[in-house]
């Protein structure tokens, strides 16, 4: 019986050289894909906080009456720092939200136009590399939600 | 009848010859190369799926709640009493219709609990941080707060605002291998009050 040694023969350099590329890349890419993945969860999971901050910000800012809205300084508007961990958690892993409100005229020319005020709520922060907004506006009006506080 | 031996002819003796150190030095190399490429790779995806899976789980629960208490919170006629002890934290509100409604934080079993007449809803576990912070309605000028309840006397006439935060995490291991943490923070104005 005689075995024909080409089937014996074992894998040329070139052979084994593709092999490895072909391994390298599957490798690479499926470490790639997975990466992109969680990444996006993560992202995903900064976008739900600032949500849950820009809201806070404005559930604050209708509690104010119209006139405080006007009045310079009551509301600030310089960026704040607000921590990605709730207070007093011990995870010293988070960053910070920068939170900037705008207060402005409505854009808008109506004969009531004076009576509104264009609130701007604006977070930005860094994550991956990049710099990171959102942002959330809303309309208060002199007679509007605020004013069933009073 | 002739019996003859039966030989085998396999090519040169070159095809027969095992490998030499070199080639199998060469292979284990490239052998362990890879299973630990392999191995690592496993053991990293398996980690990171298994938080993912936990931190989806908890994130689900925790939005849950954070949507029935805001809800909740928003409608309640007031606030009766807040109490804040060694074992647990509890907010008592009079609801929308004049029923007492509970939310209870259990220090010990790390859950948080919604009772209301009689029924009572786990609607957290694994909460290991849980803050409720009471303000009244005017806001403290040239910043986002307002002035929070003084304890004691009239705090249930004077709470305007609930602030919520808490931490859901999990561990993948008792030896906190990898931590899952699902953070919520709300801040609700009790509309009719």
């Amino acid at each position: 019986m005689k075995i024909n040694p080409s089937i014996r023969g074992a894998f040329t350099l070139i052979e084994v050289v593709i092999s490895i590329l072909v391994c390298g890349i599957v490798f690479i890419s499926l470490y790639a894909g997975m990466s992109q993945g969680f990444k996006v969860t993560q992202i995903s999971r900064e976008n739900l906080r600032a949500t849950q901050v820009m809201v806070e910000r404005l559930e604050s800012i209708r509690l104010n009456t119209f006139d405080q809205l006007n009045s310079p300084g009551f509301v600030p508007t310089q960026a704040v720092n607000e921590p990605y961990y709730a207070v007093n958690s011990n995870d010293n892993g988070g960053f910070n939200y920068s939170v900037t409100v705008t207060i402005s005229n409505a854009p808008m020319t109506t004969s009531y136009s004076d009576d509104l005020k264009l609130v701007d709520v604006r977070v930005t922060w860094t994550s991956t590399g990049l710099l990171r907004t959102r942002a959330m506006s809303t309309l208060i009006a002199r007679h509007g939600l605020q004013a069933y506080v009073y | 009848m002739d019996f003859k031996p039966m030989f085998i002819k396999i090519g040169s003796t070159r095809d027969i010859s095992a490998m030499s150190l070199i080639e199998i030095m060469v292979a284990m190399g490239i052998g362990c190369v890879i299973l630990a490429v392999i191995g690592s790779m496993t053991l990293w995806s398996g980690q990171s799926f298994a938080a993912m899976a936990n931190y989806s789980d908890l994130d689900n629960a925790s939005r849950n709640a954070l949507d029935r208490m805001t809800r909740e919170i928003r409608q309640v006629q007031g606030l009766n009493t807040y109490t804040d002890n060694s074992s647990q934290k509890e907010l008592a509100l009079v609801d929308y219709d004049g029923q007492p409604l509970y939310f209870r934080y259990d220090k010990t079993e790390q859950t948080l609990k919604r009772v209301k007449s009689g029924v009572s809803e786990t609607l957290l576990k694994d909460c290991t941080l849980l803050n409720f912070n009471l303000y009244q309605r005017n806001n403290v000028s040239n910043t986002f707060n307002q002035y929070q309840v003084a304890s004691g006397t009239n705090a249930s006439l004077t709470c305007k605002v609930i602030q919520i935060n808490w931490i859901c995490s999990r561990k993948l291991l008792p030896t906190d291998l990898i931590n899952s943490e699902s953070v919520q923070t709300a801040k609700i104005v009790i509309r009719n009050q």
